[in-house]
């Protein structure tokens, strides 16, 4: 299956070859180069503050390194859940037809248009020490969300998952559906059907659509430190750790900020090119 | 293959770079006109005070600010007062960037020296107004609280302030002074946040500041979710509120006329009853 979709997008690629390759018409090329200013300038900006000559103190603090190593590793299991919980919930989406589907769709979307800070302060009133689900299961088991690690990945899949959603379930609507057929009749059950045709034919879908729940959860601020904190650490991730140092050292601020640009672009360029191969 | 790809690759990198220096030189000459117009803007002289007055508060002072501004506006009905609030470092550098304002008053009038260096100040700051820092509790106190030395309690869910901010790094010098180590869950970016987590009940003990506490925080309408136990170890550590009016303030005439305002009975009045110490 793997080689199929292979084939299917170099016949694409190379279709794409034979197209006239011309310049842009000139309301396109000036509306593009509006985008590229507006996303360029910030990060000249943010070079221009940079104190590149203490650089290397500033982000070998413990500090830094305590908030970059638990960013990465809380984004990661964040967009790990994204990819576990959302594919399935798109899967749902996508084929199956009940009753108020449109507002489950609604409901799991709902953290992509509420302030960060909104969803933060929902989940500590849902699952904090007092919350309506939380109360009870603090008094059960003594777990305690909030002020833990589990807090920062729970805080930022909130945010992350409905990414996955809508992408994963765009891509199956627009699957052609005679591949799935054809594995049922060959019988294949449904679930291997799932897991050796859908999920490879919407792979580079997936693809995007994890990097994105990723990017998204390694740049999240609002909600996690409404519900999880910021202790050094424990909770504090790089985007809390640069909101704080921007308080007292604008120059650590801007050298950890540059770090988070760095990383996440290095990662975005790295991954651009492994699932949206380049023409 | 792969040259002319780069070929057109490198076209239209140029192409983009050219059109995007377009938008940038736009953006200059545009910058270059409003600073050029800058002049015109300042209000009449014949009016002692006119037209619009930006004032910049501390976060912890915008309740009290916009009560304070409707006084003020009903004394001088041809001015219009525009509040903006934020952490006080975050109006430094506003202020620094070239926000707009007439008026400044941080929490800690450390903050108004760089604005002194860098910009100026028309007079010597004035304090207007004190606020202390308080040990409390959420309503029910279910913790059984009783003093500063129970924020070593490492069982007991313990909230400060970041020391990066002036409530978080008064909080620890009071503390230190009192031979008291805590054992903080969070260290929240500013005394809202902070708030909101104690009032939840998300936390057992807080250090926030006596108008957080305050009965008529929060406009006094609702139950009070958050009781002060005072600071029980000698004196309270105080932030305090200094006006400065900037030297290049767009509209000098209100400017003066509102700090002077600020020292009058009524403004007095207005802090005291939202939990502030007068000078």
């Amino acid at each position: 299956m793997t080689d199929a979709s292979t084939a299917t997008s170099e016949s694409g690629d190379s279709a794409a070859r034979r197209a006239p390759r011309d310049l842009p018409p000139w309301p396109v090329a000036v509306l593009a180069a509006v985008g590229v200013v507006l996303f360029a300038l910030p990060v000249v900006g943010l070079a221009a503050r940079t104190p590149w000559t203490g650089l290397w103190t500033h982000l070998s603090s413990r500090f830094v390194v305590d908030a970059a190593v638990l960013s990465v590793v809380s984004s990661v299991a964040a967009a790990a859940f994204a990819a576990a919980v959302g594919v399935p919930l798109a899967w749902v989406l996508a084929r199956v037809q009940f009753r108020g589907r449109s507002v489950v769709r609604a409901l799991v979307t709902l953290p992509m248009v509420l302030p960060p800070v909104v969803g933060g302060a929902a989940l500590l009133f849902a699952l904090g020490r007092r919350g309506v689900v939380g109360g009870p299961l603090h008094d059960a088991t003594g777990l305690l969300l909030p002020y833990s690690i589990w807090g920062v990945i729970l805080a930022n899949a909130f945010v992350a998952t409905p990414l996955v959603i809508l992408t994963v379930e765009g891509a199956l609507r627009n699957l052609d559906r005679r591949y799935e057929a054809a594995a049922a009749t060959l019988g294949a059950s449904r679930l291997r059907t799932l897991w050796k045709v859908t999920l490879p034919m919407i792979g580079p879908a997936l693809g995007v659509a994890v990097v994105v729940a990723w990017a998204r959860a390694l740049g999240e601020f609002g909600a996690t430190v409404t519900f999880a904190g910021n202790l050094g650490g424990r909770t504090q991730t790089l985007p809390l750790a640069v909101f704080v140092a921007l308080e007292s050292d604008r120059d650590a601020a801007v050298a950890i900020s540059l770090v988070l640009v760095a990383l996440s672009l290095g990662l975005l360029i790295a991954l651009r090119d492994r699932w949206w191969p380049s023409r | 293959m792969g040259d002319r790809r780069r070929g057109n690759r490198g076209a239209a990198v140029g192409l983009v770079a050219a059109l995007a220096l377009l938008p940038v030189v736009a953006l200059q000459l545009a910058a270059g006109c409003t600073s050029a117009g800058d002049g015109d803007r300042m209000p009449s002289g014949g009016d002692e005070s006119s037209g619009d007055l930006h004032v910049l508060v501390a976060a912890s002072l915008l309740p009290v600010a916009e009560v304070l501004a409707g006084d003020f506006e009903l004394l001088h009905p041809s001015v219009e007062v525009q509040i903006a609030g934020a952490g006080s470092s975050a109006l430094r550098e506003q202020v620094l960037a070239g926000a707009p304002a007439d008026v400044l008053i941080p929490a800690d009038p450390g903050h108004l020296d760089a604005i002194r260096d860098e910009i100026g100040l028309a007079d010597a700051p004035v304090v207007v107004a004190r606020n202390s820092l308080v040990l409390a509790v959420p309503a029910g106190n279910d913790a059984g609280v009783t003093s500063l030395a129970d924020l070593a309690r490492p069982e007991l869910l313990i909230g400060l302030c970041a020391p990066e901010v002036p409530c978080g790094a008064l909080a620890r010098q009071g503390l230190a002074r009192a031979g008291i180590e805590p054992v903080p869950d969070t260290d929240e970016p500013n005394v809202r946040a902070l708030s909101t987590k104690l009032s939840a009940g998300e936390l057992d003990a807080a250090i926030v500041y006596a108008t957080d506490a305050a009965p008529n925080a929060n406009g006094g309408s609702r139950d009070r979710t958050i009781v002060s136990l005072g600071w029980t170890a000698g004196t309270a550590p105080q932030a305090s509120y200094a006006a400065a009016v900037l030297s290049d303030a767009p509209n000098p005439a209100a400017a003066t006329a509102f700090v002077a305002f600020l020292r009058t009975d009524a403004a007095r009045r207005a802090f005291a009853d939202l939990g502030f110490v007068v000078p």
